[in-house]
């Protein structure tokens, strides 16, 4: 029975009302922190966003056993360093290589660059910049349209912003002039199997975020954006690049041989300069 | 008791309601303000055209200025040492203008009794390495050309610094304050650091030789002379790689 004037009953529904009164404001604190962005003390891992906006929200699967990348874990010199993506599809795959990512998660400009695959080529290895301590993401589009991704973690930073041109009027008289190197030795197989080269551009690759060191100026973003290498009228890869790619972009691959005795390279800048290079093809021992 | 839990589900219905209801509200508010933000009224201002006289002439004061002219500037700032001509001069194509100090890498302090020697190097352990003579007590200050102890850091050019090392040796002094590194005897105090580079390019150049891939050099090039530095883990593989990218720009 309820009855106002018994304090007892009373003080248990004011106690009872403070309980509800508490749920409610427990479930408002809830509801308003759902509804907004949430004050996050950790940095996020970026890679999530990153994958969804570089390829277009597709499923990226685990890419364990199908491409490798390979870096120092603490990188020497935070401007230049190595990294090796290899395609170690299992025997019995008879999907190819089509495309390769390469992007450095904690970079100002996280794609570093994309290669475009041209028959036959399942190692790429080029030097990068690194800002910061960071995973570096591999991601592979195989021919049937899958992507896989891998990915290493690099200890280095200030890569991005380090001094460029350790001698800057060297590198400027020199800007596009390039070298094309074959590693054939005699002990290589036939003409069909794999060989390995390596294309050197002079360029230097400024990335934006550097400081002229007497003007105190930054030195505006200049790099190569497009390099295509050809042997004969086949495209064997194309890279196209950013500011994350070292000065004096260095690409080395492997191919397989086609029979075509020139190798034709075309690299555009992003001043639109265009530097071109033809080397014979070394014939086999 | 059923009275007082029907009054208990009342207050939370209505509490739970209110709070469901006004998170309702604000978004319907805010969907309804967002309706109405179209784009905002232009404004046009209209004039009426009308015939008035053509002005065939003004008079007023001015200042000419030659067609053709030409405004000369240096590529490099510098002392002039000499100037060729005078205001106003005819001059002939391909006459000298004037003449820049050119002798500019090295300066005389002179503070009374006391001449300090200044010289600027070319590329190097850095792109601006600076050393300083003091003839008096033939002491050179040698900045980061020369280190002892201390592993050298090449952030230059490997082939400039092993280059600047003979003009460096000839300099004439009793004794060396390096960068890094105890005062030492001169040029004595350049052969550990001589020795060092000269391996580190060696060692480079047969591992580009080779084609061998930069990460193998980093770990091995110039390993041999580890027992010899101090902070040599810090800085060895860092001038390897450095100096691996530089010397296969060489000509093979």
């Amino acid at each position: 029975m309820f009855d106002p004037t018994d304090k007892y009953e009373l003080r248990s529904m004011v106690r009872q009302s403070m309980q509800v009164l508490w749920l409610a404001a427990f479930a408002l604190v809830l509801g308003g922190g759902l509804t907004q962005p949430s004050l996050a003390a950790e940095p996020e891992n970026p890679w999530p966003s990153l994958a969804r906006d570089i390829f277009n929200g597709r499923d990226l699967a685990d890419g364990a056993g199908l491409i490798a990348i390979e870096m120092p874990y603490r990188a020497e010199d935070a401007a230049i360093v190595p990294v090796t993506m290899r395609a170690t599809l299992p025997p019995g795959d008879t999907r190819a290589l089509k495309a390769i990512t390469l992007v450095i998660d904690q970079n100002p400009a996280p794609v570093a660059a994309t290669f475009q695959i041209g028959a036959g080529v399942t190692m790429i290895s080029t030097r990068v910049r690194i800002d910061s301590y960071t995973n570096v993401h591999a991601v592979a589009e195989l021919s049937d349209g899958q992507l896989y991704a891998s990915t290493v973690f690099v200890k280095a930073s200030g890569g991005c912003s380090a001094p460029t041109a350790k001698n800057a009027e060297e590198a400027k008289a020199n800007l596009g002039q390039m070298r094309f190197r074959q590693f054939s030795r005699p002990t290589d197989g036939p003409v069909s199997s794999p060989r390995e080269a390596q294309i050197m551009i002079r360029h230097p690759n400024n990335s934006g975020l550097q400081r002229d060191q007497v003007t105190l100026l930054y030195v505006p973003a200049f790099f190569v954006r497009e390099l295509r290498v050809w042997q004969g009228e086949q495209l064997v890869l194309a890279m196209d690049g950013g500011i994350s790619i070292s000065e004096d972009p260095n690409i080395r691959f492997n191919y397989l041989p086609n029979g075509a005795t020139r190798f034709r390279v075309e690299a555009v800048d992003t001043d639109g300069h265009v530097f071109t290079g033809e080397w014979p093809v070394d014939v086999a021992m | 008791m059923t009275k007082r839990m029907v009054i208990m589900l009342a207050a939370v219905a209505l509490v739970f309601g209110g709070v469901f209801g006004f998170q309702a509200f604000k978004a319907a508010m805010i969907k309804k303000y967002m309706s109405t933000m179209a784009q905002p009224p232009q404004t046009v201002t209209a004039g009426k055209a009308n015939v008035s006289e053509w002005q065939p002439k003004i008079t007023a004061v001015g200042s000419l200025r030659a067609v053709s002219g030409a405004d000369l500037s240096l590529e490099v700032s510098g002392v002039v040492d000499v100037l060729a001509f005078n205001s106003g001069d005819d001059v002939e194509k391909g006459t000298a203008l004037l003449k820049l100090r050119s002798d500019d890498d090295e300066a005389k302090l002179d503070l009374g009794n006391r001449t300090l020697t200044l010289r600027a190097w070319r590329t190097a352990h850095t792109d601006n390495d600076l050393t300083l003579l003091d003839e008096a007590t033939q002491t050179l200050f040698t900045g980061d050309l020369v280190f002892l102890r201390h592993i050298p850091v090449v952030d230059g050019s490997l082939r400039g610094w092993l280059a600047a090392l003979g003009p460096l040796a000839s300099v004439t002094a009793k004794r060396a304050i390096p960068g890094h590194g105890p005062a030492a005897e001169w040029p004595g105090a350049l052969d550990d650091e001589r020795r060092y580079l000269e391996r580190l390019a060696q060692d480079c150049r047969a591992s580009i030789a080779h084609g061998s891939p930069l990460i193998e050099a980093a770990a091995t090039a110039g390993v041999s002379e580890k027992s010899h530095w101090e902070l040599f883990e810090a800085y060895n593989a860092r001038n390897a790689t450095a100096a691996f990218a530089e010397l296969e720009w060489e000509t093979q």
